[in-house]
């Protein structure tokens, strides 16, 4: 009996993993169907599962933030990470999940690559698409603040001043994990899109350029209006890549709602225009809704198919460069009201004057074929008359 | 590993010391850890141990116990679930002072079954390897303070235990609270 339980103790925990690349690994796809299943996908790029990282890819776990690390999000932010390894065991060549987190962070490292990939098809050379450093990808963050510790729930999310992308806490509120979602994670790289075009031609706001006009760098990036046209970019970049109009609906369809489709002909689809968009919910997101809704019609109206990847990929380069150029036209504007403290601007109330002008300035991006449809998407969804629109 | 495997097998030579001492205590020992969502888990145990006196008021206490994990799952999404359930094999080497109140140094060692059970709801996983069982060496030290009621009858010993569990590092601090009851002589 002894011996038995001996020879037991000898044996157990014998659990480890003799995997090497070219890597193999099970992994949550979505079919071409939009339907989702468990199955085997090569890894090819990836250096190593412990810890889990590429050349342009490098997990982290679990970091604890404070609050004061949050107002200035940088690179210097995950001085304190670690890696991640996620817990993987070696079945027949194949790095199969021990458990749901470890689940969660490799398929999202397939669907992140899947993106990475589909971007460079879509938007070409642009300008540190994949940042020289890479990207981190921070695995179920704490944020912590005076009032204690708290993990967020149920989101994921791009980190502008770190080129990080979080993947939070998983919840029964989701039916596909949030960060399992290809089409989310496009929407997140859509951010990153919106940061390397519009943000980087706006500047970076420093607390001491408190002035009227619009001179500061940045001036045109902080405001919450601005954060809802971010929005919408974000979720034009999920049709670009992954021809996704309800981004949510996969992963949380009882908060998807129809706010958040952008194709009037999906069931469920909720109309609203800027009057009325309290049946939103009042949101920024909103406004990223109202313009995305437009930049999809005018998209059919060129009489391209939502399932042309080629035609998406040129439209998609059109409006990122029409996106691109608004800063600098928003900056020969006068007459912009001061800001209320450094780095911050007006309320959404008083935004008005950004939102049309923000307007204004992409239809003026845009090629002369397709400022006429620019005009009436935009103008129908806003209320008002663009200059420059006939 | 090795450490496990070592640990066991001095546990398992001194639970045969105490074979022939006398009295057995029998006992339950709900605890609770830390999920991996951050909420509390509950993982009851029962345990036998007896006493070998060593010195005036020290005894040693050698003992086993068994235990399940997995009783609550964290939170998780609707459309796939991977849940662990564990039946847990434990020997167990205590140092044990016998006063007003009985303080207990006790490490233990022994081998997790875990069961995990890969499930999806919308979500095809018939092709998946997911689901398993898996074999986990685990070593774990506990301080206990035990409160001696009905004349040593029974012990009430709240508990702290670190959890070292080879292959996963997930584990960690466990909070208990031990109810025995001594079968023979009274302790």
């Amino acid at each position: 009996m002894r011996a038995a339980l001996v020879m037991a103790a000898v044996l157990s925990g014998c659990v480890d993993t003799s995997l090497t690349g070219p890597f193999q690994a099970e992994v949550l796809v979505r079919t071409p169907d939009r339907e989702y299943v468990l199955r085997t996908v090569a890894l090819p790029d990836l250096t190593s599962f412990d810890p889990l990282n590429d050349p342009i890819v490098r997990f982290s776990d679990h970091p604890n933030f404070s609050e004061a690390e949050l107002e200035v999000f940088d690179a210097s932010s995950f001085a304190r990470t670690s890696d991640y390894s996620p817990r993987v065991r070696d079945v027949n060549g194949v790095a199969v999940a021990r458990d749901l987190e470890s689940l969660l962070t490799v398929s999202a490292y397939y669907a992140f690559k899947d993106n990475f990939a589909r971007a460079q098809d879509v938007f070409g050379a642009l300008d540190q698409l994949i940042p020289d450093g890479g990207f981190q990808i921070l695995v179920e963050p704490k944020f912590s603040s005076e009032l204690g510790s708290s993990e967020l729930g149920t989101n994921a999310a791009y980190i502008s001043g770190g080129q990080a992308f979080l993947l939070v806490q998983m919840s029964s509120l989701e039916r596909i994990p949030l960060g399992m979602n290809p089409s989310v994670l496009a929407h997140e790289f859509g951010h990153h899109v919106f940061h390397i075009t519009y943000s980087k031609a706006d500047g970076e706001c420093h607390p001491g350029d408190n002035a009227a006009g619009p001179t500061p760098p940045g001036r045109f990036s902080s405001a919450e209006a601005i954060a809802g046209f971010n929005e919408g970019a974000a979720d034009f970049t999920a049709f670009a890549l992954q021809q996704e109009t309800k981004v949510l609906s996969d992963s949380i369809p009882a908060l998807d709602g129809g706010e958040r489709t952008i194709d009037m002909r999906e069931p469920g689809y909720l109309a609203f225009t800027w009057s009325t968009r309290d049946r939103c919910g009042d949101s920024f997101y909103c406004i990223g809704t109202l313009w995305v809704r437009a930049v999809f019609e005018m998209y059919l109206a060129t009489g391209a198919r939502p399932d042309d990847l080629a035609a998406r990929s040129a439209y998609a380069r059109i409006i990122t460069a029409a996106v691109a150029g608004i800063p600098g036209r928003l900056r020969q504007r006068t007459g912009w009201p001061a800001p209320l403290e450094p780095c911050e601007f007006a309320e959404l109330d008083d935004e008005l004057t950004l939102v049309h002008a923000y307007v204004e300035d992409f239809i003026a991006g845009l090629p002369a074929s397709l400022q006429p449809s620019a005009c009436t998407e935009l103008a129908a969804r806003f209320e008002f008359a663009p200059v420059g629109c006939p | 590993m090795r450490l496990s495997c070592a640990l066991t097998v001095v546990i398992v030579f001194a639970l045969h010391a105490g074979v022939d001492a006398s009295p057995l205590g029998v006992g339950l020992a709900p605890s609770t850890y830390t999920l991996s969502d951050g909420s509390r888990g509950f993982a009851p145990e029962a345990f036998v141990h007896t006493y070998v006196p060593l010195g005036s008021d020290v005894f040693l206490r050698p003992g086993a116990r068994l235990g399940v994990r997995g009783v609550l799952q964290p939170e998780m999404p609707e459309g796939l679930r991977i849940t662990e359930r564990e039946l847990t094999g434990l020997f167990e080497a205590a140092i044990s002072y016998s006063g007003t109140v009985v303080p207990t140094l006790t490490v233990m060692s022994g081998i997790n079954v875990r069961s995990i059970q890969v499930a999806g709801d919308g979500v095809d996983v018939s092709m998946s390897r997911v689901s398993a069982t898996e074999l986990l060496a685990t070593v774990s030290v506990q301080l206990g303070v035990g409160l001696p009621l009905a004349h040593g009858t029974w012990l009430v010993e709240p508990t702290i235990r670190r959890e070292l569990l080879f292959g996963d590092s997930r584990a960690g601090w466990r909070f208990g609270l031990e109810i025995s009851i001594a079968l023979g002589t009274a302790r």
